[in-house]
């Protein structure tokens, strides 16, 4: 079995009523659930047909019960972060909105999507909307102006991810340099660790952009993207829906460890080669 | 100092070797934009005085000289006018000559004046004219003899550096085209690096200009106020280029000044932001680390907060660089005096979002949370200081509160015209009285009024 060492852990804990739409809940209500979003690939495609059985969960070093495990059937909440200052005008505005309304068609009925565009400003274009044409309409009307605030808007996206039930998809876009965020990288990336949002960052060449979506990605459980031009950025977007729509969530009740502070997670799938990819850990109470 | 970078490759003359510095625009702040600054376009037709008419063969040799000082007599300040027009035209190389000519022509009439001798000798030679008479001296350089055999060409060269600041002003806001052709520099938008030009000339010869104030230009009122209105203005326009020589040849001038301090403080602190780090990478560059820049602007601007207990700009950002520095203690210390002795609305918001950080390095959240809605309140279209509540709330565990903070972002229009948040105009900030300085620099030269 293949666990990659920088594998970082999805959480959301969940008491009794607050299960994702569409699924029932299977524990008391009285017992708070771990949730974790888990990536599972072999020769680099998706794994399919997982049971709970098939997964090895320890919380520090602990080894848990596997109560739950579900896919395809959960809804997603995709937040769209985009990229819109001055450096994306032209060319790649247009391939920006084209890989933008690629990924927006491909939703199901329950998803729900939204769009926060940024270039100095962090700006909403759509709230988390099951109208796609809402959030398309937004996409259409973005200009592209002005200075970056990557780490502000990430951490925008976040918070509005994790404001509602369901799968958190956060999808951050960027060819600049940040020049105008308040907020610091490491903050966000504390707070990154802490909430149940699967970050996929998706930057142009190498730059220190780079480097904090990678982080970001990275502590979120989720992949960083480096493309050399936006040529086919629709391609890039819908890769990454599919590989996000195909992750399983895991989920458990602790047992045998404490309940605050941070929990060291460690994700296997038994009996098989497969790469295993999602959070390193959590904070409980976060 | 200047700095080699990538920009030097951009093709320079081969037999020159050009130093490339920064010029930075790192910034473009909604309400901290400068682009107003008070130039006027001449209507009036140029005139050249002719200073010796019943003579001019024999100035021929003196052709330049004299057309520069006839420009800087009938250049009005603050207008885009001929003379000024007519002076954007030379090269770096004519301006030297210029001043060469002018000095030497100051050393051989100093002679002559002291000997009170006419000359018919080679008094002109060096600038490769003919023959001159003092009387022909007088006239061109309109100085007394005192002045003359003082070789002190101070009224002449404190107004050239006012038309010189002007054509630097007036090339920066695009009012001129720039033939000078100084320094090559590094142009860069949004952190990365997006061209590089040959900048003006006329800051790095108005400063040559002023070297030769008599007695000393370090004691000189006006030189001192030309050093302010134009680190002043090269602040607003972000260029860091102008600014870095500036304020070396100023703090050389005026050690003991607080606004050199505070201004070159300025400086390493910009060169300490994300926007100049990313665009330096892989450059060679004297440009240090963040942490490098950091210490450096923390000793001017604490240079300058001990030369001028007042200066509450230079303590407002030697507390931020502290914080920058991991000394949030004392970054709180000097940001609560400002807090308590301003009530400047920009200070304010600085201020308060500053401490607020500060204040929850510090562990003490409450406090945190009263600095970021004190920003809050001074700029309700700021977006920074809902980020920072919203942050402070979701590492403390709170996400309903977190995402309550973030609303007020959320709900404000997309459009940049509105919102006003003056973090992204923070480095160009220190620049937002250029108008006034330079206003108050042009004023003893405008017509009527007394030097």
């Amino acid at each position: 079995m293949n666990v990659r060492p920088q594998m970082t852990v999805a959480l959301l804990l969940w008491a009794g009523t607050g299960a994702p739409p569409g699924q029932t809940p299977t524990f008391s209500s009285r017992v708070e659930a771990v949730r974790v979003d888990v990536l599972v690939t072999q020769d680099g495609q998706p794994v399919r047909g997982l049971r709970p059985a098939d997964f090895a969960i320890e919380d520090n070093g602990v080894p848990q019960q596997v109560d739950l495990v579900s896919s395809e059937q959960l809804p997603l909440n995709v937040i769209l972060t985009l990229d819109m200052s001055s450096s994306v005008a032209g060319e790649p505005l247009g391939h920006l909105r084209r890989a933008g309304r690629a990924l927006l068609d491909g939703l199901r009925p329950g998803d729900r999507a939204a769009l926060i565009t940024f270039s100095h400003v962090v700006s909403m274009g759509a709230p988390l909307t099951g109208d796609v044409g809402l959030v398309r309409r937004a996409l259409d009307s973005s200009e592209a102006t002005g200075n970056t605030s990557l780490v502000d808007a990430s951490y925008a996206g976040m918070v509005l991810g994790e404001s509602d039930v369901g799968r958190a998809l956060l999808l951050v876009f960027s060819d600049g340099l940040d020049s105008s965020s308040w907020l610091l990288s490491e903050e966000v990336l504390d707070i990154a660790r802490r909430c149940d949002v699967v970050a996929y960052g998706v930057s142009v060449g190498r730059s220190p952009t780079s480097d904090f979506l990678r982080d970001l990605s990275d502590v979120t459980g989720g992949k960083h993207i480096e493309i050399q031009s936006t040529k086919d950025l629709s391609a890039t977007f819908l890769s990454v829906f599919d590989e996000f729509r195909h992750r399983y969530v895991v989920s458990y009740s602790p047992q045998g460890v404490s309940k605050d502070g941070w929990h060291q997670l460690t994700v296997r799938v038994k009996g098989r080669g497969a790469t295993v990819k999602a959070r390193s850990g959590y904070f409980a109470g976060s | 100092m200047s700095h080699d970078a990538a920009a030097t490759r951009a093709a320079p003359p081969p037999s020159f070797v050009v130093k490339a510095a920064l010029r930075l625009f790192l910034v473009l702040g909604t309400i901290l934009t400068f682009g107003g600054m008070p130039a006027r376009h001449a209507t009036a037709q140029y005139e050249p005085r002719p200073l010796t008419p019943q003579a001019p063969e024999r100035l021929a040799g003196v052709e330049r000289l004299r057309d520069w000082l006839t420009a800087v007599a009938q250049h009005e300040p603050g207008t885009v006018d001929e003379p000024a027009r007519a002076i954007s035209l030379w090269s770096r190389f004519e301006l030297d000559a210029a001043m060469a000519d002018l000095r030497a022509l100051l050393d051989r009439a100093s002679g002559m004046v002291s000997r009170n001798q006419r000359s018919s000798d080679d008094a002109t030679t060096k600038t490769g004219s003919g023959p001159l008479t003092l009387a022909d001296v007088r006239d061109l350089l309109g100085l007394t003899d005192d002045e003359i055999r003082r070789r002190d060409p101070t009224r002449i060269v404190r107004r050239g550096a006012v038309l010189h600041a002007d054509l630097a002003v007036f090339t920066s806001l695009g009012l001129l085209v720039d033939h000078s052709r100084g320094n090559m520099t590094m142009q860069v938008y949004d952190g990365r690096q997006v061209g590089s030009e040959t900048r003006d000339y006329h800051w790095d010869f108005g400063r040559t200009l002023l070297d030769a104030v008599k007695p000393d230009p370090g004691r000189d009122g006006i030189v001192r106020l030309w050093y302010h209105a134009a680190s002043t203005f090269m602040s607003s326009r972000a260029d860091l280029a102008a600014l870095e020589p500036h304020i070396e040849q100023a703090r050389r001038l005026f050690p003991t000044d607080a606004t050199v301090q505070y201004f070159s403080g300025v400086l390493h602190e910009a060169f300490a932001s994300p926007g100049v780090q990313s665009a330096i990478l892989g450059t060679e560059t004297e440009i240090g680390s963040a942490e490098l820049e950091a210490r450096r602007a923390e000793r001017f601007f604490r240079r300058a907060v001990m030369l001028d207990p007042e200066h509450l700009e230079a303590c407002l950002r030697l507390g931020r660089t502290l914080g920058a520095l991991g000394r949030h203690a004392e970054a709180a210390a000097e940001l609560q005096r400002v807090i308590a002795a301003t009530d400047d609305r920009l200070l304010q918001y600085y201020g308060n979002l500053c401490l607020g950080r500060e204040e929850q390095a510090l562990g003490r959240r409450d406090a945190a949370r009263a600095a970021y809605e004190r920003a809050a309140a001074h700029y309700p279209r700021a977006q920074s200081p809902y980020l920072a509540l919203s942050q402070l709330a979701r590492r403390n565990g709170d996400k309903a509160g977190a995402r309550s903070a973030l609303q007020p972002v959320l709900d404000l229009p997309a459009r940049e015209s509105a919102r006003e948040d003056p973090w992204w105009g923070y480095y160009i900030s220190a620049g937002r009285h250029a108008d006034v300085l330079l206003a108050e620099l042009r004023k003893p030269f405008l017509p009527g009024a007394k030097q």
